[in-house]
């Protein structure tokens, strides 16, 4: 029994960190419709961030969240302007572009780094909380905890405020929510935005847990959009649950199968969800049909 | 009336004389195609680079068919590529069954199971038919490591050297590229073929417009499943012909996205998605110049060829949607009308 | 048991709380031309969907030609001689007219040059047969809609549904396209139109059949139902007392 638990623990963990690396995406992916194969790279951009914060001014990852995040966010909405914006409604460009921009900012930053590998230590590290026999380790601790800031903070922004209510509008129907006045593509400037600071916050706040390579963003990209598909497009609480899930799964997967296979069983799923009900758990019918038909 | 019309006039699509221009088209630049073997016929290095070249264009032409014509973006190809090596090699190297006859059932079973593993993704529009397939991609990068038995695991399969005709194995690099280019060339073949079929219609109105295609009559899942079934087939023969090549295989570099499963589709970008001879040009434009920027720079700064690479694409995507042959159809036209218009 | 060409049966729609056709039958006779009319929402092209395959009744039944259509697919059903245009011309923007029109000549004719003969003779009946190697992108709305209808007449259907193929033309392209469709009649086509246009729907129906909301409200020859008073209250609204 405390073997399940203990694994249901670490399950819950991952999916805090699956959850928080998908949200941004989620956003981005639900709102422009953009399959933003450089996500993985927005969040290991967000990594190195937080590691160039600590080697020249010595600021621990949590704190640099700070400086990191405005960053991202205005790398954002750049790349929404000069490259998915040209692209309007071709999505087989779109996909072309992200997937260049993926291998853009791979090899560059594999260029300046020479191949080193980095990590990144922070003061926390050795804090721990004791569940019984369960250990959770403080740094995964506060992404779980991120992650449901995140989640709740992101709902709210978008149900109370003007900016994230036209974001909604703008995912339901661009052409009605132009047709109300609201400036689509400024719009998605701000969404792209949004989803690449969400992905540098979480680079950053995962920063201390792995050695940091470049080519680390291929770790996370296809989890994240296994979360994005299995929890519904353009669902906050899709993308938290479905982190939750993905994690949970993968490491039940893991323990009571084959580690080997892990992330093979999680593909499945992800197919699975994406044959049978490619809306997700939370998203809304026909949401998968609305940005691939005639949307201008 | 354009001299574009005047053309398609005079060779309406199902005449004679169309099919003769056609094979005259395809002879000429295949032998085009061919003469750099002539000049190069010497250096190893290029040599090398020709037959990654020819390869790749015979794969990326196979994709272009279900990806290009028949509009379905598959990122999942590589996993056609990995079978055939795969089924290849092993029944090379248990039976001792010649490569000749060992791409076959790597390629049959490609056709047959290609088609069923996509068909449930068929559904899925742009975007989430992408990604379903690059999720193949994964699964199959997964169990390839996982099946030791099968593919040998991560350490992968390795061909010991033993050069001989029926072992498809060969000492110089020269033959190597003849029967690159002769995988091309079928793959070419097959695809003129099929642009002027019925089939190859079906898939362009698939492409164009699902509805439109349904109420003309056409079972919009069927067509993509025979697109599939050449494609996949076509795919599994070039994974074949790659591993009598390296003789060394493992997962990383069969479902490598960057230099397999995304490359088909890079090649047909550049060169033109849609068109025939766009992986073509696209092949003949990319692989050498990436292996030389690999050469150059490689050594001293790693990654920094693949950052060039990755900026080509981006200002290819942003500038140059309809590739190669769509920059070469635009200045064919000026020229054209150019010459068409009254000088003063 | 009815011997209608076109037999529809209190065929019905319901959508998640609305019904968007409800119970609507109606017959259509070899080589009729009949109009649909109604207001806009009235459920016109739903039915059309209906009868073409692309949405599923709720109930009812669908028969041309004595077989049951309901659970076909639009391809089979096109097999069966059942074309249609869209409201929206659907055009395969990459291929040239002469392609789009093959694409429908492909059905009956595997041969590429067969098809392409087929397909030329239509573009030729829409007087296309100048435009057919421009890109259907390219198009006037006008040469579209006939595009679309050649694109129909490719399939060489038994019967073909138009749905508002006047749509956003001037008087001169109406009246052209008016003669088109009155040859095609002529030559033994039957045709089931939705039309907006009063004028073109006086011009060749003998029967019109009016909907709203999506129920059938009338019947009958075009002048006595474009003075009955239930159709004219459907089309401006109830008058104020």
């Amino acid at each position: 029994m405390s073997d399940v638990l203990h694994v249901l623990v670490v399950g819950i963990l991952l999916g805090g960190i699956y959850g928080l690396v998908s949200i941004g995406l989620n956003l981005i992916f639900g709102v422009i419709r953009v399959v933003n194969f450089a996500h993985g790279e927005l969040v290991m951009l967000g990594m190195y961030g937080a590691f160039l914060a600590y080697s020249l001014l010595g600021i621990d990852p949590y704190l640099s969240v700070v400086l990191v995040v405005p960053a991202l966010f205005l790398f954002g909405l750049i790349v929404q302007r000069l490259i998915i914006e040209p692209l309007q409604s071709e999505s087989m460009m779109q996909m072309f572009a992200t997937f260049a921009l993926l291998t853009i900012l791979q090899n560059v930053v594999l260029v300046i780094t020479r191949g080193e590998g980095h990590n990144v230590p922070t003061k926390v590290a050795s804090l721990g909380l004791e569940l019984g026999e369960i250990r959770i380790p403080a740094t995964r601790l506060i992404i779980l905890i991120a992650v449901t800031a995140v989640a709740v903070l992101l709902h709210l922004f978008l149900h109370r405020t003007l900016i994230g209510k036209s974001i909604r509008a703008v995912t339901q129907d661009r052409q009605a929510a132009r047709l109300v006045g609201i400036n689509v593509e400024r719009t998605f400037m701000v969404t792209f935005g949004i989803g690449a600071a969400l992905a540098g916050l979480a680079g950053a706040l995962i920063a201390p847990i792995y050695t940091l390579s470049p080519g680390i963003g291929g770790n996370f990209i296809l989890a994240a959009f296994a979360v994005v598909v299995l929890g519904g497009l353009g669902s906050v609480a899709g993308a938290y649950f479905g982190g939750m899930i993905v994690g949970i799964v993968e490491a039940f997967a893991g323990y009571y199968i084959d580690p080997e296979l892990k992330q093979a069983i999680w593909f499945l799923i992800f197919l699975a969800v994406l044959v049978v009900r490619p809306t997700g758990l939370f998203g809304q019918v026909g949401a998968e049909e609305v940005g691939f038909r005639e949307q201008s | 009336m354009s001299s574009v019309e005047v053309a398609q006039r005079s060779a309406p699509a199902g005449s004679i004389a169309s099919f003769n221009r056609t094979v005259l088209l395809l002879v000429g630049g295949l032998a085009l195609a061919l003469a750099p073997l002539a000049v190069l016929s010497d250096d190893r290095f290029w040599l090398n680079i020709l037959v990654y070249t020819y390869l790749f264009a015979g794969l990326s032409v196979a994709w272009n068919i279900i990806a290009g014509f028949g509009g379905q973006f598959s990122l999942g190809h590589g996993v056609f590529f990995a079978v055939g090596a795969y089924m290849t090699a092993r029944l090379y190297l248990i039976w001792g069954i010649t490569p000749w006859l060992g791409l076959i059932p790597g390629a049959v079973l490609c056709a047959l199971a290609g088609p069923l593993i996509f068909w449930p993704t068929f559904r899925l529009k742009g975007a989430f038919f992408a990604i379903a397939t690059l999720a193949f991609n994964e699964v199959g990068f997964v169990l390839a490591n996982y099946l030791e038995t099968v593919t040998g695991g991560p350490r992968g399969l390795q061909i010991p050297f033993q050069a001989s005709l029926g072992n498809m194995i060969f000492a110089h690099p020269l033959s190597y590229a003849f029967l690159m280019f002769g995988f091309m060339a079928a793959c070419v073949s097959i695809a003129v073929v099929i642009t002027r079929s019925r089939l190859g219609y079906y898939l362009l109105a698939v492409r164009e417009d699902e509805d439109a295609a349904r109420a003309a009559g056409i079972d919009v899942a069927g067509v993509k499943l025979r697109g599939t079934a050449i494609s996949a087939a076509l795919s599994a023969i070039g994974g074949s012909l790659f591993v009598m090549y390296v003789r060394t295989i493992d997962p990383p570099t069969l479902f490598s996205l960057t230099d397999v499963g995304f490359k088909f589709a890079l090649l047909a970008l550049i060169g033109g998605i849609g068109t025939i001879i766009g992986p073509v040009l696209g092949a003949f434009l990319i692989i050498p110049a990436e292996s030389w920027l690999r050469a150059e720079l490689g050594g001293g700064l790693p990654g920094m060829h693949l950052a060039i690479l990755g900026g080509l694409m981006l200002l290819a995507v942003l500038f140059m949607r309809r590739g190669v042959t769509g920059v070469l159809e635009i200045v064919w036209h000026r020229w054209r009308s150019a010459k068409e218009r009254p000088h003063d | 048991m009815t011997s209608a060409f076109l037999s529809v049966q209190s065929v019905g729609k319901q959508f998640q709380g609305l019904r968007a056709v409800d119970g609507v039958s109606f017959d259509v006779s070899r080589s009729e031309i009949v109009s649909i009319i109604g207001p806009n929402g009235a459920g016109k092209t739903t039915l059309f969907n209906l009868l073409t395959g692309q949405l599923a009744p709720s109930s009812g039944e669908i028969r041309l030609n004595g077989q049951v259509l309901n659970e076909l697919r639009p391809d089979k059903r096109a097999k069966l001689g059942l074309g249609r245009t869209f409201q929206i011309a659907k055009p395969l923007i990459g291929l040239t007219a002469l392609e789009n029109a093959m694409v429908g000549a492909f059905l009956h004719h595997p041969k590429l040059r067969e098809a392409e003969e087929l397909a030329r003779a239509k573009l030729d009946e829409v007087g296309l047969r100048d435009r057919a190697h421009v890109r259907a992108g390219e198009l006037t709305l006008s040469e579209r809609r006939r595009l679309e209808v050649a694109r129909a007449l490719a399939l060489e259907p038994h019967i073909v549904l138009l749905d508002e193929v006047m749509a956003g033309l001037n008087p001169s392209e109406v009246a052209e396209l008016i003669g088109l469709v009155w040859r095609l009649n002529q030559s033994g086509l039957t045709l089931l139109i939705i039309e907006h246009n009063l004028k073109v729907v006086r011009a060749f129906s003998k029967r019109v059949i009016v909907l709203d909301h999506g129920a059938k409200i009338a019947e009958g020859d075009a002048e006595t139902i474009l003075s009955t008073p239930e159709v004219i209250e459907a089309y401006l609204g109830k008058r104020r007392r």
